[in-house]
């Protein structure tokens, strides 16, 4: 049971990484 | 020609975001009232998400393939920045089959890793996809975009081969589909289109980098900067 | 197809120049056979699949060494420039590199076989052809696809890592099929049970070549 929560947790913080590391990437792009 | 995003863009970006949120969200809690599978128990809930996460790998690194064809073909950068952006977005996803398969073969096979075939080629994808990000970091000048391209081209054509063969090396083929009630059916496909829509979203959003990146190399152009060859041998 | 030999001469021939490098390549390589024997050793559960692992681990990894230096040479001596100048048809000088390259790690091969053969005490003479001829059928392949890649690599730092990083997982296929191939000879003493094998080492030889006869010449413009 567990590792079906897991599973969904590490899904959700994975993109919720990558979102944040985008969003930053594009404002250090634009903010030059 | 200064690549400028156009206005829309921030508009359907905004609206797919909402759309593939909520439609995850959806998913996640059709998941949690999914009926329990007898064999395997809670834990076969992780198909939800480890099996539309597959799925979009392929789907995404295929897109990276036909726009690294369209790239070479028609020199626009744009191709390359689909076929770039894209990767990115498989990398993620296959990050995720990557650990939730093993959490699944734990609780399914007693395992944390197998050489199913499945699992084996996904691992070999996500090296080769890696390089394919790392040589492109290395690259500064437009030679990027080219071997990019050839990346994206030789790394999906060998696929075949490769999955084939690891399911020949594997011996017998891994049973593929566990039988299914339609609510567990309806849930996959809920999740499949969530993902998807995801996907797209994703997409989009790394797309704008790119375009700024151009924009950036743009302005470089009109005002050099200190050149930054490629590295020497 | 004078172009082909042509350019395979002048591989070589800056290879044989500088015959430092051959000699630490096979180095290189017998220090890899020895770890791994090391490894497995001293008495061996399986010698055939130990060995057979040991011999085309140990080349896969030397022959990168050989694949990168291939194309430092060229560098080096402003080759690459000239080759262009010449007007010569791209797959022609791919073909040229390729066989060349070849024939270098087939040299591997021939320094590693017998060593192999003693650490591990496999292999006779009877099996010998056939453990040849799975040996070129294979090298045709990496040498193939080594030369594609390492051409990708060539203006980055790291290269001999890059190479390596997606040379190998391209080339799974072929080493499994290798490797199988190359136990089953010494084991059984026969292929039949993994013939389907050369199949996959031919398509992937095959495979090589024609995705060289398509991209090989923009790569080339690319990394001028």
């Amino acid at each position: 049971m567990t590792y079906a929560i897991i599973s969904y947790l590490v899904t959700v913080v994975l993109w919720i990484v990558w979102g944040l590391a985008t969003v930053a990437r594009e404002r250090s792009l634009r903010g030059e | 020609m200064n690549p400028t995003i156009p206005r829309w863009w921030s508009g359907l970006g905004k609206a797919l975001w909402a759309a593939a949120l909520a439609l995850v969200a959806i998913s996640f809690w059709m998941a949690s009232r999914a009926p329990i599978e007898v064999q395997m128990g809670p834990v076969q809930k992780i198909v939800y998400v480890h099996v539309p996460s597959a799925i979009a790998t392929l789907i995404a690194f295929g897109v990276t393939f036909a726009a690294s064809i369209a790239y070479l073909a028609t020199k626009d950068w744009r191709w390359d920045g689909l076929a770039a952006s894209s990767c990115e977005i498989g990398m993620v996803f296959a990050t995720v089959v990557m650990i939730t398969g093993p959490l699944w073969a734990r609780s399914a096979w007693n395992t944390w890793w197998t050489w199913e075939p499945r699992l084996t080629t996904f691992l070999i994808l996500w090296i080769l996809y890696a390089g394919y990000h790392v040589v492109r970091a290395s690259l500064r000048s437009e030679s990027r975009r080219t071997i990019s391209s050839v990346m994206g081209i030789v790394f999906f054509v060998n696929l075949p081969l490769v999955w084939k063969s690891i399911e020949w090396w594997r011996g017998s083929l891994h049973p593929k589909n566990v039988t299914m009630v339609p609510e567990m059916r309806v849930t996959l496909l809920v999740g499949m289109a969530a993902w998807m829509i995801f996907y797209a979203a994703a997409l989009l959003q790394r797309l704008r980098l790119e375009w700024h990146t151009e924009a950036r190399a743009f302005s470089d152009t009109a005002a050099p900067a200190p050149s930054e060859g490629r590295a020497q041998p | 197809m004078r172009t082909i030999l042509a350019v395979t001469m002048k591989d070589l021939r800056l290879h044989a120049r500088d015959a430092r490098f051959l000699a630490t390549l096979a180095l290189f390589s017998a220090s890899l056979v020895l770890i791994l024997s090391v490894a497995f050793g001293p008495i061996f559960g399986d010698p055939a699949k130990e060995a057979s692992a040991t011999l085309w681990g140990a080349l896969f990894f030397a022959g990168v060494l050989g694949l990168t230096r291939a194309l430092d040479l060229e560098s080096e001596s402003g080759g690459g420039d000239a080759l262009r100048l010449t007007g010569a048809d791209p797959y022609a000088l791919y073909l040229g590199k390729t066989i060349a390259n070849f024939l270098l790690v087939s040299a591997d091969f021939l320094i590693l076989l017998p060593i192999v053969s003693i650490f591990f005490d496999v292999g006779n003479l009877r099996v010998l052809p056939g453990v040849l001829g799975v040996a070129a059928l294979g090298l045709v392949g990496y040498a193939a696809w080594g030369t594609l890649f390492a051409a990708l690599a060539r203006g980055i730092r790291a290269r001999e890592l890059l190479l390596s990083v997606v040379l190998f997982p391209s080339l799974v296929p072929l080493w499994i099929g290798a490797v199988k191939l190359t136990n089953a000879l010494w084991g059984d003493g026969t292929i039949d049970p993994v013939r389907d094998w050369i199949k996959v080492l031919a398509v992937m030889d095959v495979l090589g070549l024609a995705l060289a006869a398509f991209l090989y010449e923009l790569i080339q413009e690319a990394t001028e």
